[in-house]
């Protein structure tokens, strides 16, 4: 047991995590301090809601990257509801249910028309982050109803937020789906061989339409959470920084780019670690430049641990097909 | 005469049609704001621009990749310029040349990236665009670089010909077209790219090096990202971080108005030039006639996903024509077998 333990994946992340974290207090005592890691939960929550959302659909074999900007857009929606005098839990639905709209929008781009997903969801959301800037003017959409921001901004003993434990629910639930229900081992197959998948009678177009609503829905989620959070919404917050940030994270986390393999358990990992390290640069008072840089260096990092991993894979494939041939 | 008719049944001469009645539109529309000389000499600064990461970003997609990072390149280019010439006080012939090698360099680990880690060709472009944003930043701050008294830069931005009305850098763009269009349709080299973005597997087995190529288009295609962050130089005066930044799209969703497929394949300069004209006459005739310049972001990304749409469209019509086409070819063979 000990041993299944030490040798497994994410227990060399959480060493890492907490190595980065003791370097971080050296350099900087204030790193763990109260007030410092609640900061780093509040952020872990906004990118973590999103990045369950992307990295199920990355393990479905698909990606979005209007993610961040339909977010955003979703929430303005939902901002302006709000105002309109709409009660904030109807508010917050209707801006999940503008989210699984531009899910299905994306999906009927990709499987109808047969769009590549990058490209395609990169002109998306080109459009939602334009059309944000539009509506609200290029202002920020501020709001005024105390009972919404108690959703954002509420914590337990001054420490933990809410927001951080929609994530560990939101982690919770869906390893439950992904590794115990039936739907769950289907969103696998897709993404690990997608013809074998079609000749097994899984419909993967139907799988991969309902990863991409979940996707997207669950970035307007988040984008609620961030208006919550801060009692106003702009239209330059998440869009693609935070979807990179969710990518990332999930990548980070061992979840397979071309899908098939991952899970919860490593993608939150992975964010921690990207949250960890963002407020850790910022801490040590490296300026926000470097943080631009950072979020390229860390997105190359998670694509060669992807690479690697592959490779690792690979090779006790063919160390265990050498086995049985000789056997 | 069947030329004639060719000419006017192909797709140039639908984009040709689309330019003019965007012009005619926008030209009603905005009181004939849109034909001044001024204006039009917008329109040129814009193509010219659009014209070098438009011919990187063809060149990448003919052989079915591409590069997200063009557009911050050529800003990394541009302040790296800037700042040799103004802060180090190196000649600036010589400082353009470097931050030329700067990019070409970029552009080495760019396809280092793609062909030795085997990353998805948008995701290292990406994180290196990343990469490159924070370093400008880092570099010449938000503020950027402003140039002053510098000859070759002063040569390349404000030299203009015919009345004023048409810039050096549209001469230099127009060269650049010619040169490599001409690379493209007549040489080996050219044709290497088609076979090799058609099929890669096949080219691999007729002896090509796909590897390599790849390697030459990701540097050309940086190299001419750094042109068209010097040219902006050039004329702005100012380099800044993020000068560029986005025109990597506008560069990709040209390409596909041109008729560039996307997988890669077919598709020639022509179309691609066509298509940044489309383009760029779409964005300022937006501008001119009123519009928030946040309208140009949501219309690019609609041309954009109407581009790939009917490219994916077409790419489908014409598989389906393959395989109709070799079913008949089959069952007539097997019938003459019978017989």
């Amino acid at each position: 047991m000990i041993k299944k333990i030490t040798t497994s994946r994410n227990f060399y992340l959480f060493l890492f995590i907490v190595l980065i974290a003791v370097i971080f207090t050296i350099i900087n005592p204030l790193f763990i301090s109260a007030d410092n890691i609640r900061n780093i939960l509040y952020a872990a929550s906004i990118t973590g809601v999103m990045m369950v959302g992307m990295a199920n659909l990355l393990i479905s074999g698909n990606m979005d990257l209007s993610a961040g900007a339909v977010g955003c857009f979703a929430a303005i929606l939902g901002s302006y509801m709000i105002n309109a005098g709409v009660p904030w839990v109807i508010a917050t639905i209707g801006a999940i249910g503008f989210g699984v709209l531009c899910g299905l929008l994306n999906a009927f781009m990709t499987y109808k028309l047969g769009i590549m997903p990058f490209i395609g969801t990169l002109g998306i959301s080109n459009v939602w982050s334009g059309l944000a800037a539009v509506i609200t003017r290029q202002a920020s959409v501020t709001l005024t109803n105390e009972s919404f921001f108690v959703f954002g901004s509420a914590k337990i003993g001054n420490l933990i937020p809410w927001a951080f434990l929609y994530v560990v629910i939101l982690c919770l639930v869906y390893t439950f789906i992904m590794k115990c229900t039936k739907a769950g081992r289907k969103v696998y197959m897709c993404g690990g061989n997608r013809n074998a998948a079609r000749l097994a009678g899984i419909k993967v177009e139907k799988v991969s339409t309902v990863m991409m609503c979940n996707c997207s829905g669950l970035a307007a989620l988040a984008g609620m959470i961030m208006t919550a959070r801060m009692h106003l919404i702009h239209y330059q917050n998440l869009q693609t920084t935070s979807t990179m940030g969710a990518m990332t994270s999930a990548l980070l986390g061992g979840v397979a780019f071309g899908g098939g393999s991952g899970a919860m358990g490593g993608a939150f990992l992975g964010l921690m670690l990207l949250t960890i390290f963002k407020n850790g640069i910022d801490i040590i008072g490296c300026n926000e430049y470097v943080q631009i840089m950072f979020n390229g260096i860390l997105l190359a990092a998670a694509m060669a641990v992807d690479y690697f991993n592959n490779l690792a894979q690979q090779k006790s494939l063919k160390a265990k097909n050498e086995e049985s041939a000789k056997a | 005469m069947k030329k004639k008719s060719n000419f006017f049944s192909s797709k140039y001469f639908s984009l040709l049609i689309i330019i003019v009645a965007l012009l005619i539109i926008f030209t009603i529309w905005s009181k004939g704001m849109m034909l001044k000389p001024l204006n039009i000499r917008n329109i040129l600064n814009n193509v010219v621009l659009l014209s070098f990461i438009g011919i990187g970003a063809c060149f990448l997609m003919l052989y079915g990749e591409m590069d997200i990072s063009s557009g911050a390149i050529g800003s990394f280019s541009a302040c790296m310029s800037a700042m040799f010439a103004m802060n180090y006080g190196i000649p600036d012939g010589i400082a353009i040349i470097l931050a030329l090698l700067i990019g070409c360099v970029i552009g080495f680990l760019n396809a280092l990236m793609i062909n030795k880690l085997k990353f998805p060709p948008f995701i290292a472009t990406m994180s290196m665009s990343y990469v490159l944003q924070g370093l400008g930043y880092l570099l010449v701050t938000a503020l950027g670089v402003s140039i002053k008294k510098l000859p070759t830069f002063n040569f390349l931005g404000d030299t203009k010909f015919f009345d004023n009305l048409v810039p050096m850098g549209v001469l230099i763009s127009i060269l650049f077209l010619v040169v490599y269009g001409l690379i493209l349709a007549k040489t080996k080299f050219g044709r290497t790219i088609y076979l090799c973005g058609g099929n890669r597997l096949a080219a691999k087995l007729c002896g090509l090096n796909p590897t390599k190529l790849s390697y030459i288009l990701y540097i050309n295609s940086a190299f001419l990202a750094s042109v068209s962050g010097i040219m902006y130089v050039a004329r702005v005066k100012t380099a800044l971080p993020t000068a560029l930044t986005s025109y990597q799209f506008t560069g990709i969703t040209a390409a596909v108005l041109g008729g560039v497929a996307f997988g890669g394949g077919s598709g020639n300069i022509l179309g691609c030039a066509l298509g940044m004209l489309v383009l760029a006459v779409f964005n300022n005739g937006v501008s001119t006639v009123g519009f928030n310049a946040n309208y140009t972001t949501v219309f690019n990304g609609v041309l954009l996903i109407v581009g790939l749409a009917l490219d994916a469209i077409n790419a489908r019509r014409s598989a389906r024509k393959v395989v109709t086409s070799s079913l008949a070819s089959l069952s007539k063979e097997k019938s003459e077998n019978k017989a």
